[in-house]
C-alpha cells in the first residue's frame, strides 16, 4: 500500500485528452459531407480510434467510456447534458467539437480511476 | 476494505438502470414538445434523478447519466459508445425515446470501484 501511495500515479488530464479528441475528429472527418449510409460507420470508427489512442497514453488504473454523436446540419435544435456519481479528484471528462457545413460531431471522453 | 473484496463480484445492473432510466425520462418528457429555453434545465433533471436513484441503490459502482435531446425536423443523430474497462462487470445502457416533437437519448455508464 505505501508503494502505491508514494510513487507518482499519471492522472487522467482533460487538456491532453481533449488534443486526442480533437485531431482524431480533425484527422477522420475533415473535408467530408454527410451522408447517411456512411455516417453511423463514422461514429463507430472515431470512438473505436479514440479509445485506442487513448491505450497508447498509458495512464494506468483508468478506465474510459467514449461517447460520439454524429449529426446532420439542418437547423435542428440539440442539447447534451451528463452528470456523473464518481470522484470528484480523481475521475473528470474531456469533450471536444467539430462542426462543418454539413455535419457536426461531438465527442466525450469520461475518464474514472479504479484501485487494483 | 473486506466489504469491498466482497463486493467485487458485483455486475452492471441493468435491469434497475433500465426501469430507473424509463421512470425518469417518461416523468419528464412525456407530452413535451421542444423547447429551446427548457431543453437544457429537463436534461438536468433527467440526469440527476437517474444518478440520485442509482446512488439509493447502493451497488458498489461509479455511474455516468448522458443526455442528448434532439428536435425532430428529419434530421439524422447518430451514436456511437467505445469503452476500455472490465467487459465482464462493467456495462452501458442505452434508453432511446421519442415523441412526435423530440428525441431523447439517455445513456448510463457504469464502472465498478
Amino acid at each position: 500500500m505505501s508503494e502505491n501511495t508514494t510513487q507518482r500515479l499519471k492522472k487522467f488530464r482533460p487538456q491532453q485528452v481533449k488534443d486526442v479528441i480533437h485531431k482524431v475528429l480533425h484527422d477522420t472527418l475533415q473535408g467530408k459531407e454527410y451522408d447517411p449510409k456512411e455516417t453511423p460507420a463514422w461514429s463507430h470508427e472515431l470512438s473505436d480510434t479514440i479509445r485506442s489512442k487513448l491505450k497508447e497514453l498509458d495512464v494506468e488504473r483508468y478506465k474510459y467510456c467514449v461517447q460520439v454523436m454524429i449529426g446532420e446540419q439542418k437547423g435542428e435544435g440539440v442539447r447534451f447534458g451528463f452528470r456523473a456519481l464518481w470522484d470528484e479528484d480523481s475521475d473528470n471528462f474531456a469533450q471536444d467539437t467539430f462542426v462543418s457545413d454539413t455535419l457536426f460531431c461531438v465527442a466525450v471522453v469520461f475518464g474514472t480511476y479504479f484501485d487494483v | 476494505m473486506e466489504d469491498l473484496h466482497n463486493t467485487e463480484e458485483a455486475t452492471f445492473p441493468v435491469d434497475d438502470v433500465r426501469n430507473v432510466v424509463k421512470d425518469a425520462v417518461v416523468k419528464v418528457l412525456e407530452g413535451k414538445a421542444y423547447d429551446e429555453d427548457k431543453v437544457q434545465e429537463w436534461i438536468d433533471v433527467i440526469n440527476s434523478n437517474v444518478i440520485k436513484k442509482l446512488c439509493a441503490l447502493q451497488t458498489p459502482f461509479k455511474y455516468i447519466s448522458t443526455t442528448v435531446i434532439m428536435e425532430k425536423k428529419l434530421a439524422n443523430l447518430h451514436c456511437s459508445c467505445s469503452a476500455l474497462w472490465d467487459n465482464v462487470n462493467d456495462g452501458n445502457f442505452v434508453f432511446p425515446w421519442e415523441n412526435q416533437s423530440l428525441f431523447c437519448l439517455t445513456t448510463i455508464f457504469g464502472v465498478q470501484l
